[in-house]
């Protein structure tokens, strides 16, 4: 069984247009820039935003036809749905926010709350079955969420940044912890992940989605390794140019030129690593076949590094470690001359 | 300069100052000119006790009337735009902006013997509303509901309809969903919406003595019962007076967390 949505809607400004396949027991994060549609998708999914064309399907049934076809309203589709803001209900304690599905499905009062009960244990807040939401923090809060979710045993679970209301020092084991329900759980697992480590750490497929379109689908590796735009390139911290290669150059769109160890003609792709990019305060003497100067836009420190972005025909980021910084005595608007080694620049068919 | 901000300075206290005095003062009318001695027998008499307890009964069987019939409609009011709400809007907020003395001769038409309705009602079931106790709570209601409709339809256009969709992705019908979510959710306008509309049916005045009339002991309501009072016994009115004073001044401070913002 699995989630096929091929769809179209326009909402606002927003004009969603996606095709999209989810195994069962797979984790496809949804990324994209803000705006992009990533929580009109999965409330498509959910019956809480009807298509205007094309269809939403699992299995051999059919959760919303469009206008003319069949819709399965939210509270029949078996889909769990974990909020960005949680949405937990603040007049209930975090024992009755998850026992209210199951309350809604006929279970006795004692039954649902020995289930919810259960639930808050395995999200290991057992001692939290009293609080109410008000009395939670974000972590605590975005496990209650989930058991309240997988109380239901859904057949479709959706999160929408479920790490992002959450602070720094309770992410990575929160992030573990969702890794490891998620696999617990036998449905189809969709998850929009703004930040890029969420996605990468959780997914085993990435679905890029730009201005409504999947812009790119695939496996983290693919995805790092390929990026097919910019964003996906920042996404990944890799330079992506898009442009014409013939005779061993690139011509990138937007004005500059790259020589690159590759004989491929026509529309590609290049990517350059920003490690791979060396910064010199005078022209370097030497192999590299791409020596440039360029203005310095921003310095932005990294964890262990330092971000270099680079203005110019070529806009680049490169990577280099505080010590260099020293020695170039880099500053904000100074210039100072780029070379990369044709070796370095990967290319491939656009 | 300086004087200048001074002056600014002290307008807004002064301001407060005198309007403060300008609500207090009838209130100290009250309390020096009553007339304490006779309190206990005033209070104690059959009519004063009659026409508080008809008071209570039909302020709360108003402002029960107004709650839920008002709240189906402040729902349906809240879920949506266009020019049928705007013109049920107009139509269930009239009566809070219409003289209630007018609102008394426009039920009496309505609803009265003769009336477009009343007629037909009398015909049908052989009954009539002018002039009885479920007149006087058909005025009150009249003029209450409107204060509950606005009041309950700002609660729940201000209502984040997400908690409503996440109820429906648990499996909650939309009425389980309004129930069980939305109304606990919105609770404090709803409780505001309730003792507003009771406090303007405990007061009301006009429509009732046009619509119910003022009959002793069937159909007098305290603020009836203060006016009569006023034309021949002025202590008697007084102390009728601090009753309904004492009876609201109690509601509020029980809505003194709704109103009053706590620091």
């Amino acid at each position: 069984m699995s989630l096929v949505a091929s769809f179209g809607l326009a909402r606002g400004t927003l004009s969603l247009d996606v095709e999209l396949a989810v195994r069962q027991r797979e984790t496809l994060a949804l990324v994209g820039p803000n705006g992009a549609g990533k929580t009109s998708f999965l409330l498509a999914v959910a019956g809480l935003l009807p298509v205007d064309r094309g269809s939403i399907r699992f299995g051999d049934q059919v959760l919303d036809g469009g206008p003319a076809g069949a819709f399965v309203p939210p509270e029949r589709r078996g889909v769990g749905f974990v909020f960005q803001d949680h949405l937990l209900f603040p007049h209930l304690t975090a024992l009755d926010n998850v026992g209210f599905g199951l309350r809604r499905r006929g279970l006795p009062r004692a039954e649902a709350r020995e289930a919810a009960r259960d639930w808050l244990a395995r999200v290991g807040l057992a001692e939290q079955a009293a609080s109410l939401p008000g009395e939670l923090s974000g972590g605590q809060a975005q496990r209650v969420a989930l058991a309240r979710a997988l109380a239901l045993e859904p057949r479709i679970l959706l999160l929408d940044e479920p790490l992002a209301a959450v602070d720094a020092s309770s992410r990575l084991e929160l992030r573990r912890d969702l890794l490891r329900h998620l696999h617990d759980f036998d449905g189809v697992r969709i998850l929009v992940a703004h930040a890029s480590v969420d996605a990468f750490a959780i997914a085993d497929r990435i679905a890029v989605l730009e201005a409504g379109r999947i812009v790119q689908q695939g496996s983290v590796a693919d995805i790092c390794r390929q990026p097919r735009t910019r964003y996906v390139a920042d996404l990944v911290g890799l330079n992506l140019f898009r442009g014409d290669a013939a005779d061993g150059v690139v011509s990138v769109d937007g004005g500059g030129r790259l020589l690159v160890a590759d004989v491929r003609a026509g529309p590609v792709l290049a990517t350059v690593h920003p490690r791979s990019v060396a910064l010199f305060r005078a022209r370097p003497d030497g192999s590299p076949r791409n020596v440039f100067e360029a203005p310095v836009l921003a310095l932005e420190p990294a964890m262990d590094s330092l971000r270099v972005r680079l203005g110019g025909p070529l806009p680049l980021v490169a990577e280099i470690t505080p010590a260099a910084r020293a020695d170039l005595q880099l500053a904000i608007d100074q210039r100072v001359w780029v070379a990369i080694k044709a070796t370095e620049i990967t290319v491939w068919p656009a | 300069m300086t004087s200048r901000r001074t002056t600014r300075s002290l307008a807004l206290p002064l301001t407060a100052g005198v309007l403060a005095l300008f609500f207090a003062l009838p209130l100290l009318g009250l309390l020096l000119r009553a007339p304490w001695s006779r309190t206990g027998s005033v209070l104690g008499s059959g009519p004063v006790l009659d026409a508080l307890w008809l008071s209570l009964q039909c302020s709360t069987a108003a402002a029960v009337l107004s709650a839920l019939c008002g709240l189906p409609l402040a729902a349906w009011l809240a879920a949506g735009a266009g020019w049928q709400r705007t013109v049920v809007r107009v139509l269930v907020t009239l009566p809070m902006v219409l003289p209630p003395v007018v609102a008394g001769v426009a039920l009496l038409l309505a609803y009265g013997r003769g009336g477009i309705a009343g007629g037909q009602l009398e015909a049908w079931f052989a009954f009539s509303l002018p002039f009885t106790v479920p007149g006087v709570i058909v005025a009150e209601t009249y003029v209450a509901m409107p204060f509950f409709v606005l009041t309950a339809e700002a609660g729940l256009r201000s209502f984040d309809r997400r908690y409503a969709q996440a109820a429906a992705t648990l499996g909650a019908s939309p009425w389980h969903s309004f129930w069980l979510v939305t109304v606990p959710m919105i609770a404090p306008s709803l409780r505001a919406g309730i003792v507003v509309a009771w406090a303007r049916a405990l007061g009301e005045f006009g429509a009732t003595i046009m619509f119910a009339g003022n009959l002793a002991g069937h159909t007098r309501t305290m603020p009836l019962a203060v006016y009569v009072a006023l034309e021949n016994d002025t202590d008697a009115a007084i102390v009728l007076s601090l009753v309904l004073v004492a009876v609201s001044a109690a509601f509020l401070f029980l809505l003194r967390r709704q109103w009053f913002p706590v620091r």
